[in-house]
């Protein structure tokens, strides 16, 4: 099975918008929303000062923790390594939101559902790129199967050195002409402590808890059950 | 022969304790349309987003109703309430002690009791507490854009934790009330206002006692006058 991904040379991005515009376009979102976002950095000071860019988007994430609190089901992860959103069956709860650790979940207030970066699966299941590829006049942007050693995306990513995002789909090339900090880049995926309190601790001993609350009910019923008809038995036998 | 009834609980006492208890069950029931797999699959989408409007809807009365219902309609009995709750003495505890043995029907002597029993002093503590922290986490979701992410990260989990654990404490206080041979008689207090004289004297014995006192003294200042 594959495992798409993206490759993001930040050599050759210039902080243009052009993939966020495209793809707000191409996903028909509010002016607020970005499924693809750009943030310039400085670095150093006066007078040796340089700046770039660093894009940020979902990561889709090997173990999403955003597929993990829905409630619904209408986020999944795909066997290619998508994650997508059934937007159909999002109830907007945007329990997602505070789990995803890159902050990239969007609410759409109008639709009342939250959205995020899908890889265009409509046009890249049908072998097109994604919107944000396409688009980009620097030729910034790469898709392809993180698995396959042959692919274009796996060529580049040994050939520019790049930094895979451990636990994500993503990686990136550091800026060349200057000593990249990694802090600039997502760090690697790791589940937030709030999503393992949730799911792992919370709702087993809560669910425990009224178990047990129940299971006490029903002895107590069985027994003051029986002892009344014990009760009433031996009277009649007097 | 009826039996002599005494009034326990007036009608803004009981509406303070319905209007929380029934904007309780919605809220656990909406609410756990989210928590339980099996009862969100059935309710499919349509259905959740029905569930997830009503438990927003339902946020309002329950913060709000039951504490204007007792505060306006009975503030004298909402303090000796609440004075109540917070004065444990040896009895409570050993109520508390002894209650597991009563609970599944072994023989046991309880100690006296005022208008409240242990158990329905812990249950009301519970309650009060239960229901701050509900609304608390709660209506941090309900804003949550006017919130740190990090803050709405964590009221998750806690909303989570309160609910499944006042979950636990109604199962208890619904079968106590309704099943539950040795408190049964409570409900009619809950709903009718007025509990039987026995009933009183055989399990709020310090209650009964004060009544009896205070009858007498009124009546004895009525002769007097």
């Amino acid at each position: 099975m594959a495992r798409l991904g993206m490759l993001i040379d930040l050599n050759r991005c210039v902080g243009c918008h052009g993939c966020s515009v495209a793809c707000q376009a191409e996903w028909e979102l509010l002016p607020e929303q970005h499924f693809t976002r750009v943030h310039r950095y400085e670095v150093g000071s006066f007078p040796k000062v340089r700046g770039g860019v660093v894009l940020t988007q979902c990561m889709h994430c090997d173990d999403p923790p955003c597929a993990r609190v829905c409630p619904t089901g209408a986020t999944q992860k795909r066997p290619d390594g998508l994650v997508i959103v059934d937007e159909k069956k999002c109830i907007g709860c945007r329990y997602c939101e505070s789990a995803c650790p890159y902050g990239a979940r969007s609410f759409n207030r109008e639709r009342s559902i939250v959205q995020k970066c899908y890889f265009c699966y409509h046009r890249t299941d049908k072998g097109k790129k994604p919107a944000c590829v396409e688009t980009c006049m620097a030729g910034a942007r790469f898709f392809g199967d993180l698995e396959d050693p042959g692919s274009e995306i796996n060529k580049l990513i040994r050939a520019r050195k790049a930094i895979r995002i451990a636990g994500t789909g993503l990686a990136y090339v550091p800026p060349r002409n200057w000593p990249m900090d990694r802090s600039l880049l997502p760090p690697d995926f790791k589940e937030p402590g709030t999503v393992r309190v949730w799911q792992d601790l919370v709702r087993p001993a809560g669910k425990a808890a009224m178990g047990l609350a129940a299971a006490a009910v029903v002895t107590s019923l069985l027994i003051n059950t029986f002892n009344k008809g014990g009760g009433h038995r031996a009277g009649k036998e007097d | 022969m009826q039996e002599k009834r005494i009034e326990r609980f007036n009608l803004a006492e009981r509406l303070g304790h319905w209007s929380h208890g029934i904007t309780f069950v919605v809220l656990l029931v909406t609410g756990s349309a989210l928590v339980f797999r099996g009862f969100s699959t059935l309710l499919g989408p349509e259905g959740l987003k029905v569930t997830r409007t009503l438990h927003h809807f339902f946020a309002y009365p329950f913060t709000f109703l039951t504490v204007l219902i007792l505060l306006i309609g009975t503030p004298r009995s909402v303090y000796q309430w609440l004075k109540e709750c917070f004065t444990w003495s040896r009895e409570d505890w050993q109520f508390l002690r002894l209650f597991p043995r009563q609970f599944f029907g072994l023989p046991a002597k309880m100690p006296e009791q005022g208008k409240f029993n242990a158990g329905e002093k812990l249950n009301s503590l519970l309650t009060i507490f239960g229901s701050l922290w509900m609304m608390g986490t709660g209506w941090i979701l309900l804003f949550r854009d006017r919130f740190d992410a990090q803050v709405v990260a964590w009221a998750h989990p806690l909303h989570s934790a309160g609910a499944l654990l006042m979950g636990a404490v109604l199962v208890g206080h619904v079968y106590l009330a309704l099943c539950h041979p040795e408190c049964r008689e409570a409900i009619k207090g809950m709903v009718w206002g007025s509990v039987s004289e026995t009933f009183a004297r055989e399990h709020h014995l310090r209650w009964y006692r004060e009544l009896k006192e205070r009858a007498k003294a009124t009546s004895s200042e009525k002769r007097v006058a």
